[in-house]
């Protein structure tokens, strides 16, 4: 009886807990009120014909509280939304504060910190060209409503960060570079 | 727009009697081999891609499709080399191309020879969309492939029978053809099976022969398929499209070890009570405590892992590598969980972010083009990338990423482990209650200046008066049932 011990015990150090591959989620137990019965926002659902619960909005709807930006992605549209769109927040230091932090999140990568379009991206070289640079003439001319055209609808590039970040935040992105960053390069 | 219009109209009139002289002084009649094709192309797709299309569309710049055409060649390799001096020196032409493209400048290339220019305009001159498909095999066909036809392709795919023009590759040593435990980032044949199966087999023979990546090129070096020989491996792709890959299998080693020593404990007590076989008493006491032991603790480990999924890292439908996105690339888990500040869910990406980087980045260093192709994939035809979840709350507890992130100011990384360091990522953390009520035990929450704790007045004397240091979760009701449970 004996010698049988020692073999088990080893058996036992070594094999303790391989008994489940990383794809295998475990066990459960009475999960009645584990699963939503309901569908939730990512779960498949075989009442649309396209099988998604998220649906976009129906054609031709608006949702509640939501105001549709209405300047095309061109040139044209970016120069319009210079002229017509004003900023409706002022440029306090908490504003600027949450607008670099926002910057920080949402532009350094590509734009760098500083906003001369030498982001990480860029330097690691993952990107073949280089960013646009936000602190140069052309864009310290150009009026806020500019800028938050451009992180709407993307330029050139840039994809579109509208659906991204939610108006108020891009506004105080457009404040931060208008009020702070370009401000800094120039004097 | 008008302004575009006219630009247009003013390169088309330049165009015309370039094209003409360019006919007459024999260009086209030029000789060009298949290799200056390729290095064309090599060329071209490492420093034009990026921002060029050889078609109509504009990607960043123009489009070049029939660009020598167009314009004088001599010129193109000028503005090739340096456009902005041109610009500067007051080229009209280069000019007004400057200018009709939003005023980009476009990077000077003057590291490229005069050969590997000319290269250049044949690649674009003589481009052609897609090489003609030379072998198609209905790989969805009803009656099937012969057994033989897909054992042998398996050996073809496994290296067991060399290919017939000569070359020590074997497929399966890079195109894992087992769920493996670690990620490896080339197409595993299910990968490889599912893209012939949707087109219709036809590219198994163009895609080898001409790489999509570099990655791509260099490892598949000197392979030349016979057409027997496509036609094969498209039977054993046909294969396993149908049948799935092997799954790696779990050895059940706690539940072996449970048996054995159960079986153990009642022999043990079989001699102890009839046989007496085994004089001394103590081993059947020792067998028997200690069988119990290992008994309870199994019981009690498994028991507790019911319904925790900790650990759990499956393979996604794109080999998606946090390490490579938010370690490596630095981004933000904001960037692209954006509403994990401000909703219930941290938000699951859509293709559409990811085209945000992937519209200049098209190939990875480790995986080609096959992974990111995925994405382009998912936005042509509007399905949508089934990932799957892997940290999940049962659904009788209410969690909100909003409340721990932008009240809490919790970092991401406490809950789900150094992200940014999986390339598969695993739950870290086993998301128990116990876990839940021990961080709301120890974490204190803003409690000065804070007007939502306003009316907790014993406990704002308290902490005006020193009593107390910090005030926690748990003594704001964070641990109360009805916070979560309702």
């Amino acid at each position: 009886m004996k010698q049988y011990l020692i073999p088990a015990a080893l058996v036992l150090l070594a094999l303790v807990s391989c008994d489940r591959t990383r794809n295998q989620k475990g066990y459960e137990y009475f999960p009645d009120m584990a699963h939503s019965l309901a569908y939730e926002t990512y779960t498949a659902n075989t009442v649309f014909a396209n099988g998604i619960t998220d649906q976009l909005p129906v054609a031709g709807t608006i949702p509640r509280g939501i105001i549709p930006f209405q300047y095309p992605a061109t040139p044209e549209g970016r120069l319009q939304a210079g002229k017509d769109l004003v900023c409706p927040t002022e440029p306090t230091a908490a504003n600027l504060l949450k607008g670099k932090e926002l910057f920080t999140r949402f532009c350094n990568g590509c734009h760098g910190a500083d906003g001369s379009g030498k982001g990480h991206l860029f330097t690691s070289g993952k990107f073949a060209i280089q960013p646009a640079s936000l602190i140069n003439e052309r864009m310290t001319l150009a009026p806020i409503g500019e800028v938050y055209h451009v992180i709407t609808m993307g330029f050139n590039t840039m994809g579109a960060h509208g659906p991204q970040i939610r108006p108020d935040d891009r506004w105080l992105i457009s404040l931060y570079v208008k009020n702070e960053l370009q401000k800094k390069t120039n004097q | 727009m008008l302004k575009h219009a006219s630009i247009r109209q003013r390169i088309v009139n330049l165009a015309v009697p370039l094209a003409v002289t360019l006919i007459l002084s024999g260009v086209f009649l030029s000789a060009t081999g298949d290799a200056d094709y390729m290095k064309g192309k090599q060329i071209f797709d490492k420093n034009c891609a990026v921002c060029h299309k050889i078609s109509a569309d504009k990607l960043v710049g123009p489009g070049l499709k029939d660009v020598t055409k167009r314009r004088d060649k001599v010129w193109l390799k000028k503005f090739i080399a340096a456009s902005q001096e041109m610009v500067k020196s007051g080229d009209k032409t280069a000019k007004e191309v400057f200018m009709a493209n939003g005023q980009i400048p476009m990077p000077d290339h003057k590291f490229l020879t005069d050969g590997d220019l000319n290269n250049v305009l044949n690649y674009i001159e003589n481009f052609q969309p897609e090489a003609a498909r030379k072998v198609t095999v209905d790989i969805n066909k009803k009656d099937g492939f012969t057994n033989e036809e897909i054992k042998r392709g398996e050996r073809l795919f496994f290296g067991l029978i060399p290919f017939e023009k000569g070359t020590t590759l074997n497929c399966a040593s890079c195109h894992a053809t087992i769920l493996t435990d670690s990620l490896n980032f080339n197409p595993s044949v299910l990968d490889l099976a599912e893209a012939w199966k949707e087109q219709n087999g036809t590219n198994l023979y163009q895609v080898l022969s001409s790489p999509t990546s570099q990655k791509m090129t260099d490892s598949h070096k000197g392979l030349q398929l016979a057409d027997h020989e496509i036609y094969d491996m498209s039977a054993y792709f046909s294969e396993v499209s149908k049948t799935g890959m092997e799954t790696e299998k779990s050895f059940p080693a706690r539940l072996l070890i449970f048996l054995t020593l159960g079986f153990l404990m009642a022999l043990a007590l079989a001699d102890l009570i009839f046989f007496k076989k085994v004089k001394y008493k103590f081993i059947h006491i020792i067998i028997i405590l200690g069988g119990l032991g290992v008994h309870v603790t199994l019981a009690m480990q498994e028991g507790t892992r019911l319904s925790r999924t900790q650990d759990y890292a499956p393979d996604q439908p794109i080999k998606f590598s946090h390490k490579v996105h938010a370690g490596q690339n630095k981004t933000d888990c904001e960037y692209c969980h954006s509403i994990a500040s401000s909703s219930k869910s941290a938000g699951i990406p859509s293709p559409n972010l990811c085209m945000n980087c992937h519209k200049v980045v098209t190939q990875g260093a480790r995986s080609g083009k096959f992974e990111i192709n995925k994405i382009y994939r998912a936005i042509e035809t509007g399905k949508s990338i089934p990932w799957v979840r892997i940290h999940k709350l049962p659904d009788h507890v209410f969690f909100s990423h909003e409340q721990h992130v932008t009240a809490g100011k919790v970092k991401c990384q406490q809950c789900h482990g150094m992200v940014e360091n999986m390339d598969i990522v695993k739950q870290a953390t086993d998301l128990s209650m116990g876990w839940c009520v021990n961080c709301h035990r120890r974490t204190a929450v803003q409690f000065a200046d804070n007007k939502y704790y306003e009316t907790f007045k014993k406990l704002h004397e308290d902490y005006k008066s020193g009593k107390i240091k910090k005030v926690t979760v748990e003594q704001v009701g964070g641990i109360d049932c009805a916070k979560c449970h309702y």
